[in-house]
């Protein structure tokens, strides 16, 4: 596929798909928003804003936090990530002050864009698993793994031995100049010369099979039944849920408190904000109908 | 002519970004990997013992 692209134009499978989510999460805001009798052309230049400031926030958001660039201790850094709790945090910013400019229910805005943000993000991890990033933990026994000179790294690329075995027949096999692959080369685990990286769990597709079906749970929900609001704070709940657990079998990010990871931590702050949010909301009852 | 001001300013927004996001070869760069630095499992370093190996294939 990717040879096909590169053929056909000067892009990659990445970013295809990064904007196909952009375009579908764009579309679908917009028939939510008819059916909500909110005029489309709010989403026409919401959608674009909200998703032009996420990528500035979630670049931002890996500057002031050094930890979450070690991807194999201080010996493979990156100098910058997209980090979605950035994008998130930024794009909700970027809503709330459209909804004070244009006189509009910040809580609606973001119920309109809450489940079009799950499906975007769901194709988006397609494109993730396609281009190698954010990859899953070793899924076979590395005897070498407790060898390591630092154990948090061990613990890093493997953090739950139970889940790995041959029985992951499942697993993916990247190839050499890959992220996964230069990790294990940079441990110790695998010779630069090696054809292939150990097997890794495809965590970016166990992420979007599970939005997928937090999508097919949510979309129950009916807007206007309950207090404006409760979609988005749903589906942050779900989000935080499932990221917390997957985070367990993600190996491209240093573990910064005892087994948790930097996302882990927003996972944890963003579950605290949806108990909080919801207690407002019971209060604050402004419901669609 | 709100609505229609929304809107251009949407289709700019994207016309700037749909280009550049289409060529992002995935949302991380390209690592910074030092050889000297690398870590190698304990077992390694000791003289005579087995490299190390794995019991997956």
């Amino acid at each position: 596929m990717a040879d096909l692209l590169s053929a056909i134009a000067p892009v990659t499978p990445f970013g295809v798909l990064f904007v196909v989510s952009s375009l579908l999460m764009w579309w679908w805001a917009r028939r939510i928003a008819v059916a909500l009798g909110v005029h489309s052309s709010h989403m026409d230049m919401l959608v674009p804003l909200v998703i032009f400031s996420g990528i500035i926030g979630g670049a931002a958001l890996t500057l002031l936090t050094p930890a979450d660039r070690l991807l194999a201790g201080d010996a493979m850094q990156t100098w910058l990530r997209i980090r979605l709790f950035g994008v998130i945090a930024a794009g909700s910013i970027a809503a709330f002050v459209y909804s004070r400019l244009a006189n509009f229910s910040f809580r609606s805005l973001l119920d309109i864009l809450a489940l079009p943000t799950v499906a975007a993000i769901a194709i988006h991890r397609v494109g993730c698993f396609l281009a190698g990033c954010c990859w899953g933990d070793i899924s076979v026994h590395a005897d070498a793994l407790v060898m390591l000179s630092q154990p948090s790294l061990g613990a890093q690329v493997q953090t739950l031995p139970c889940l790995a075995g041959d029985w992951v027949s499942w697993a993916i096999r990247y190839a050499p100049d890959t992220f996964a692959f230069r990790q294990q080369v940079v441990l110790g685990l695998i010779d630069a010369s090696a054809a292939e990286a150990l097997p890794v769990h495809p965590v970016q597709l166990y992420e979007a099979a599970l939005l997928v079906a937090l999508l097919g749970i949510v979309r129950r929900i009916p807007l206007d039944r309950y207090p404006r609001g409760t979609v988005v704070a749903y589906v942050a709940a779900g989000y935080a849920f499932i990221r917390f657990l997957l985070e367990f079998l993600r190996a491209d990010a240093s573990l910064v408190l005892g087994p948790l990871s930097m996302p882990q931590i927003h996972c944890v702050l963003l579950l605290a904000a949806v108990a909080i949010a919801l207690r407002y909301l019971e209060v604050h009852d402004n419901r669609w109908a | 002519m709100r609505s229609v001001l929304r809107r251009l300013v949407g289709l700019l927004l994207a016309l700037v970004m749909i280009p550049a996001f289409a060529r992002l070869p995935a949302d991380l760069p390209q690592p910074n990997v030092s050889d000297e630095r690398r870590f190698t499992p304990l077992l390694a370093d000791q003289p005579g013992a087995e490299p190390a190996s794995f019991s997956g294939p």
